[in-house]
């Protein structure tokens, strides 16, 4: 469980204080601290989850 | 007679444990949050043809490569069977089919065990049929695995499954789905050194293995392009109304504070109805047997009347009460809220020294602490879980409940807050919030005296909302309850018979023509249990207990709820036949009692805080001791909680007895 590089990944909630993240990773949501998500490097993009092939790598950072 | 094994594999919830009581008939826990079997569980299933399979519930992992003390389990039973030729197993992969491509990875390492494998996507209520049938035909075609759709909890597809498993294991073709992968017998020697490795080492390993996992999903990414896997996404979970408010920094917190609320007034209010019915059945009961009895049997009139009714009543009566706090637990674990106070609480719970984790099981807690130590495993920093074990006790689970039940009576009136909140029901929330309180100053003590072994993290997969299955919902709290007065009422039956035995006799009573009614029965302080009552009260005198008191605490040791049979029995036998105690409730006999030479009440508030006090606090329960021991695997750790428990149950009654006396 967790985000792999390329892999698009949204935040859907933010908790008080911004202490924690929920973020929709492929098909689920994962909660996860602020401390570990600035572990994870990311790039702006627009949503792919309309698009057929959201598997697919699409940036390499992280 | 051929015999098998079938492994129930996969991520956490995905509805492992719902597809192992379908097929078995049990009734495992289960609930929609990930983590909730820890360890593995077996169950006999016929075959046919003379074939018997062990089927073994594995706690969930989301990889061979394990972070906590449950994945671990999963993994080492998964790697066993692989490197055991004779093994005969068969593993039977359940898998959200809502979630595959995070699904994949175990599935790939799965695959690569070289074992027979039956892909079970489950959930397929969230997923159209068309897309299944694409997806169960690329499973068979590219990866060479019988896949087989099902909604495990209402029950579809497990008819496909029971004739899928009825196959013999050589149908199941075999194929590595990673050439390049680590083989079983290096993962095993991985677990079984892991722990004895230098961190440095640890780490290493950790890096590899999230490499290895990178390169997986590179391969399942490229492999499943070819799949309609993409058009089975399911909705975004969390952006809608409901967690809107139910995670919102203010509303979230209210919220849950709401619900415990309605879960302790509905114990105080409306099992209430259902108890004094009970209570009465049992009153009449006893009145018959002594009117039929006491002519001709006056010995047994007094057992049955005395001893053995009252300590039935004592279980049955605290029935709707404990029936109603599992079917609050119930929703709350299978509606996906928990997952929610996770999340929520993690910050808080972080700073002093816990996790977001450690809240399901305190909340478990509140119905039973041994299963919530188990439920601990899945914790993965040592530290938070040894924390979190350690101040678990203090959560009033439901064998305090009758305590609190029969006390509160006593300490406040029946009255009602702004019309609406009873309070007593108040009263009963402010002790279990007294338990959380102390608990957490517990836990900030600890974290400062607790050295850390490994990393502190919090990742939690937040699962959609879902309806309870009905069933659940009476089925669960039923078997609690019978649980309940299986278990803890055979203790409470025989530690009654046992009283009525001790208080009934003494020394220098012959015990035959004590029972024909032909020399009279002592009493109460002349009797066995009478002598030790008062042997023991210099110790529990500080506090504001006599002796009757004190053998309740003695006899309560081993399981707290067994104080309220005490009492109902030693209440019960005060009697005599001028002025009879049959026919009271225990309540009216215990405030009929008074404090040896004076017109005070024994039950006056200063006694009765000072008793809850040492309730809410103290480690009477056997089976907590044991389940610390066998998760710590040492006797340390139970030492320390037994002795930190008493102490705080000592002092606590000691400073309210003196401060309710002062005011």
């Amino acid at each position: 469980m967790g985000c792999l590089p390329g892999q698009w990944v949204e935040i859907v909630h933010r908790a008080s204080g911004g202490h924690a993240l929920a973020l929709q990773v492929a098909e689920y949501v994962l909660a996860l601290r602020a401390e570990e998500a600035k572990a994870v490097m990311v790039r702006w993009g627009e949503s792919p989850l309309a698009e057929k092939d959201f598997f697919a790598p699409i940036s390499t950072q992280g | 007679m051929n015999r098998c094994r079938i492994y129930v594999a996969g991520n956490p919830n995905s509805g492992k444990s719902t597809l192992f009581n379908a097929l078995s008939g049990l009734h495992q826990k289960t609930a929609n949050f990930p983590g909730v079997t820890v360890e593995s569980l077996q169950s006999t299933l016929e075959l046919g043809g003379g074939v018997v399979a062990d089927l073994v519930d594995l706690p969930g992992t989301y990889s061979l490569y394990p972070q906590s003390e449950d994945e671990k389990v999963a993994c080492r039973e998964l790697v066993q069977a692989s490197l055991n030729p004779e093994s005969n197993a068969l593993i039977l992969l359940v898998v959200d089919a809502a979630n595959l491509f995070r699904s994949m990875l175990l599935i790939s390492q799965i695959c690569d065990l070289n074992l027979p494998v039956l892909l079970v996507l489950n959930k397929a209520d969230r997923v159209s049929n068309p897309n299944l049938r694409g997806v169960i035909r690329w499973f068979s075609e590219e990866l060479g695995l019988v896949a087989v759709a099902a909604d495990a909890r209402k029950g579809r597809g497990v008819q496909e499954i029971h004739r899928a498993i009825r196959k013999p294991l050589q149908s199941y073709s075999l194929r590595k789905s990673h050439p390049g992968s680590s083989p079983a017998d290096q993962w095993m020697q991985l677990y079984e050194a892991s722990e004895a490795l230098p961190p440095t080492r640890q780490e290493e390993i950790r890096r590899h293995h999230s490499k290895e996992t990178v390169e997986r999903y590179s391969l399942i990414a490229a492999q499943l392009k070819s799949c309609p896997v993409h058009e089975t996404k399911a909705k975004l979970a969390l952006p809608n109304s409901i967690d809107r408010v139910l995670l919102h920094p203010f509303w979230g917190y209210a919220f849950f504070v709401v619900v415990m609320s309605l879960m302790f007034q509905a114990l105080f209010t409306w099992a209430s109805y259902p108890m004094d019915g009970i209570e009465s059945m049992m009153l009449w009961a006893a009145d018959y047997i002594q009117e039929a009895l006491q002519e001709q049997h006056p010995g047994w009139a007094r057992f049955l009347v005395q001893g053995l009714i009252p300590g039935i009543s004592g279980v049955l009566v605290f029935v709707p009460q404990i029936f109603l706090l599992f079917f609050f637990l119930v929703v709350l674990e299978e509606s996906g809220y928990m997952s929610r106070v996770s999340y929520l609480m993690d910050h808080g719970l972080k700073s002093i020294g816990l996790n977001g984790k450690s809240i399901v099981p305190m909340i478990g807690g509140f119905a039973c602490a041994v299963p919530s130590i188990t439920a601990t495993r899945n914790i993965v920093s040592w530290k938070e879980r040894i924390t979190t074990i350690m101040v678990l006790p203090l959560m009033s689970c439901s064998a305090r409940l009758p305590v609190y039940a029969l006390l509160i009576q006593f300490a406040v009136p029946g009255g009602y807050w702004l019309g609406i909140f009873s309070l007593q029901g108040l009263t009963m929330m402010g002790l279990y919030l007294l338990g959380v309180v102390a608990a957490i100053g517990s836990a900030l003590v600890m974290k400062h005296w607790i050295k850390p072994k490994g990393p502190s993290y919090f990742m939690l997969e937040i699962a959609p909302y879902q309806w309870p299955v009905s069933r659940n919902l009476w089925q669960v709290p039923a078997r609690y309850c019978i649980n309940f007065v299986q278990g803890a009422g055979k203790v409470i039956v025989l530690v009654s018979v046992l009283l009525w035995a001790l208080s009934s006799f003494g020394p220098g009573n012959n015990l035959i023509a004590t029972l024909k009614g032909q020399e009279a029965v002592p009493p109460l302080e002349q009797s066995y249990a009478g002598v030790l009552g008062k042997a023991l009260e210099p110790v529990v005198k500080p506090l504001g207990f006599d002796w009757k008191i004190g053998i309740a605490l003695v006899t309560s040791f081993a399981a707290r709820e067994v104080f309220v049979g005490t009492m109902a029995t030693i209440y019960g036998l005060e009697g005599d036949l001028e002025t009879p105690q049959t026919g009271k409730r225990l309540k009216e006999r215990m405030e009929a009692d008074f404090k040896e030479g004076t017109h005070q009440p024994m039950f006056d508030s200063a006694t009765v805080w000072s008793l809850l006090i040492f309730y809410a606090f103290a480690l009477q329960c056997m089976s907590t001791i044991a389940a610390t021991r066998m998760e710590t695997k040492t006797w340390k750790w139970p030492m320390v909680q037994l002795a930190y428990l008493s102490f705080l149950a000592y002092a606590g009654s000691f400073l309210v007895y003196r401060i309710c006396l002062l005011i």
